[in-house]
Formats: structure tokens, C-alpha cells, sequence
């Protein structure tokens, strides 16, 4: 190892701590928009947004109150108007993760209790709670409207027997479209073929050959 | 033909996907389905009972008559199997629909109300999305479903106070934007003053605070 590998790693071990909210917000949702199935919830980014979030917006607030003396001028104006975009596009970001989240839990709810743990970090505790009072109103829902009135045999919402699961799961050999980020390559075995993924490289995978790299970062989904 | 009632149901449930409202709930079909399940029911145990009593005599000439009553019994099972999956995913669409429609934080129609019903968001992210419910298409079931279900968003959402989750999915580009009125309404307060809604008039408005107008269709961005 030379000089040249310990700077190289020095730098790769910076990038994280250095890149801002921002940043790691849209990886966050763009690689929870692309992917089939459920992420492990970003809960350090999703918390330093929503602080970031809520200090602008006191910023905001305190800036109105005490600001009348220079609040004619134009530069405070300007410094409004680029704050209150701030905020508008990061809770979009933030608005735009949460509810991809809430839309795959939407259409594989069984399959994510099932999934669930205690101490799992897959869901967040608001999730967990949504989860599972969703299950409970589409239960109440279909044994109101019709699974009260037929044969006991068939009132199972999460049958498995008979061939068919009734359990929907979420396609992990779908495929999707993945950039390495990572300067080690990585290298993926597709039967008997391998195919190696280098950095800044653009490729089409199916999703559950990358899973383990998507959930360590060293590759994101565009 | 056993399952035709069904077939009907889900062309019903086609027929609606891209609807902007949910229509009227199918009682007549549904209650035909359940009756023809619980019809199969009887004939599948009668069907078991036979066959119980075919074993016991297990001679020669009974194995094709075990066989043929078998295949009923099989073909029996398999009609009240599809019919149960018909209801489900019957029913799983107009819940899903009542969740889309529970984001867009507008008020469901009540019949006898002599009010107009709302206007649909001409912006192009709402075709194909579900945006009036009037409740007398729903069933008792439906509607204490969709009134837990806007409870449970509401919960979900105080977590998040900073971001207002139901907002608008495109990507927020101007803080400011143009309005023009759609139809009469009181007087509007917000931060940089207030304006009075009348029809045909049109403002110059900070995006955030008339969002819950545009999606109550009074106001139409331009």
C-alpha cells in the first residue's frame, strides 16, 4: 500500500461525513423509489432533515419577528425566498421517501408484518404503527363486507395452501438500473457468468443480485 | 357456470380503476357470490361425505366413480377459491381507492348536499387518481373504513409536522406561482396579506399556502 492508496482512502472514508442533507436525502429516495421492495429505513438522515427542516423554519419565524427593522430591504427578501425554497424542497424530498414507503406498505402489508422484528430497522416506529392498524382496518374491512358470511375454511387472509400464496411479495428479479459509487469493484455472479461493477459504472441488474450493495451504499439506484 | 358472477365483479372492478370516484358498491353482485360459495360449500361436503362412503366400499368397480367424484370435488373447491380471490380483489381496489383519495385532504361528497361536487385538479398527476368519493357509493363497511382510515393518516402525519406529507408530488419549482379563481369562497389569510376568493380573478400567491386550495379545486395554477 503506497502513499497514493492511504490518501485515496482517507478521501473515501471523508465523503460521507462531508456530504450535506441534501445529498444523501435523494439517494435515499431515489434508491427507495427504484427499488421493488422495502430499504431499511434512513433513520440518521431522515432525522438531521427534519431538524434541518425545523431550524429553518424557526429561523424563518425569528427572522419575521425581529426582523422588521431590516425587513424592507431586498437582500432580506432574497435571503427569505432562498430559505423558504430550501425548505420546500426538502420537504419534498422528505414528503416524496416517506410516502414511497407508505405505498409499498400499502401493497405487501402481510408480507411486511411478517417480515417485521422487534429491533428490526426496517421500519420506522411511526411505520410500525401504521402497519399494523392498516392490517387491522383492511381485515375489519373485507370480514364486514363479505368474509363474515362464507365458510370458515375460506375466511384465512394469509392462506398459503392450495398452490397459490395469497401473500403478495415484492419482485426482487425485477430489474433496475444501478450506478456503483464504490472504487473497489464488485463483482456479481449470474450462474456462470460474472459481470463486475466499477466505480461510476452504469448497469442493468436484477435487483436481488445488488441488494446486499444497495444496503451497504457501495451502489446506488438511478 | 360456477365464478361467472364473479367475472362480472371484476370486470366491475376494471371498469373503475382509472375513475376518478368510486362507484357505487356492487351489493347485488357481492351477496350473488356469497350465496354461490356458500352453495359450493355444501356441495363440496356432500361431495367429501360421498367419497368417505366410496372408500369404505373401495371395490373394483367404484375406483372410476371415486375418481369422477374427485375431480368434482376438486373443481368444487377450486370455484370457491377463485370466487373468494374475485371479492378480495374487489374489495382491495375501492380500499385502495378510498386511501388514494383519503391524501388529497378533500371533503367526500354527501348526497342530498345541494352543493356542486368539486371540481377535479386539472394538473396532469391526478389523472387516473381518485379524486371525489361521494359516500352514499359506499358501503356501511366502506365508509367506517375510509373515516379509521383518514384518523390513522392523521396520526401518521402529526409525526411529521414540519412537512406537510399530503402536499403536492411534483418537484416544487417557483415559492411563488399565479393563480386563477375557479369558483366564490371567502377571504383567504396568509402571511404576505390575504385576498378574497372571487371567480376569475387571479393572484400572485406564495405556493405553500394556496396548495390546499388547488387541491380543493378552487383555485387552478396557470
Amino acid at each position: 500500500m503506497n502513499i497514493d492508496d492511504i490518501l485515496q482512502e482517507f478521501e473515501e472514508s471523508e465523503t460521507p461525513v462531508t456530504s450535506n442533507i441534501h445529498n444523501n436525502l435523494i439517494t435515499a429516495m431515489i434508491n427507495e423509489r427504484m427499488s421493488p421492495e422495502l430499504l431499511p429505513f434512513a433513520q440518521t438522515t431522515m432525522t438531521t432533515a427534519l431538524t434541518a427542516i425545523s431550524n429553518q423554519q424557526q429561523y424563518l419565524i425569528d427572522s419575521h419577528e425581529y426582523g422588521d427593522s431590516v425587513g424592507s430591504t431586498s437582500e432580506f427578501k432574497l435571503n427569505t425566498m432562498i430559505i423558504e425554497t430550501e425548505i420546500e424542497r426538502l420537504c419534498y424530498l422528505v414528503r416524496m421517501y416517506l410516502r414511497t414507503r407508505l405505498s409499498k406498505l400499502d401493497k405487501f402489508t402481510i408480507y411486511y408484518i411478517n417480515e417485521e422484528q422487534e429491533d428490526s430497522k426496517l421500519l420506522s416506529a411511526e411505520e410500525k404503527e401504521y402497519i399494523h392498524k392498516y392490517a387491522h382496518l383492511l381485515t375489519q374491512l373485507y370480514n364486514n363486507c363479505f368474509l363474515k358470511k362464507v365458510p370458515p375454511s375460506l375466511t384465512l387472509l394469509d392462506d398459503t395452501s392450495g398452490g397459490q400464496s395469497m401473500i403478495t411479495t415484492p419482485d426482487t428479479n425485477q430489474h433496475v438500473f444501478v450506478k456503483s459509487v464504490t472504487s473497489k469493484p464488485i463483482t456479481l455472479f449470474i450462474d456462470n457468468d460474472d459481470i463486475e461493477l466499477k466505480r461510476d459504472g452504469i448497469y442493468v441488474v436484477k435487483y436481488g443480485l445488488v441488494k446486499q450493495y444497495i444496503e451497504l451504499g457501495d451502489v446506488i439506484l438511478i | 357456470m360456477y365464478g361467472d358472477i364473479a367475472n362480472k365483479l371484476i370486470l366491475e372492478a376494471k371498469r373503475s380503476v382509472n375513475l376518478s370516484e368510486v362507484p357505487l358498491y356492487q351489493t347485488e353482485l357481492v351477496k350473488d357470490i356469497i350465496k354461490e360459495i356458500n352453495d359450493l360449500n355444501r356441495d363440496a361436503d356432500y361431495l367429501t361425505e360421498e367419497q368417505q362412503l366410496l372408500q369404505q366400499e373401495s371395490q373394483d368397480g367404484t375406483e372410476e366413480e371415486s375418481k369422477i367424484n374427485q375431480c368434482q370435488l376438486f373443481v368444487t373447491i377450486l370455484s370457491m377459491r377463485r370466487n373468494k380471490r374475485c371479492l378480495l380483489a374487489y374489495e382491495k381496489l375501492r380500499a385502495d381507492k378510498l386511501v388514494e383519495f383519503s391524501w388529497l385532504n378533500v371533503d367526500p361528497i354527501v348526497e342530498g348536499n345541494d352543493k356542486q361536487p368539486t371540481s377535479v385538479p386539472v394538473d396532469p398527476i391526478y389523472t387516473n387518481y381518485t379524486t371525489q368519493v361521494a359516500l352514499d357509493n359506499l358501503n356501511h363497511a366502506e365508509q367506517e373504513f375510509l373515516k379509521n382510515y383518514q384518523e390513522l393518516l392523521l396520526s401518521y402525519k402529526s409525526s411529521f409536522s414540519d412537512v406537510d406529507l399530503s402536499g403536492d408530488l411534483n418537484p416544487p419549482t417557483n415559492i411563488f406561482i399565479d393563480v386563477r379563481v375557479l369558483k366564490d369562497g371567502g377571504e383567504v389569510q396568509t402571511e404576505y396579506g390575504s385576498f378574497n376568493l372571487i371567480k376569475d380573478s387571479q393572484f400572485y400567491v406564495r405556493k405553500s399556502d394556496v396548495e390546499r386550495l388547488i387541491q380543493q379545486g378552487y383555485l387552478e395554477e396557470i
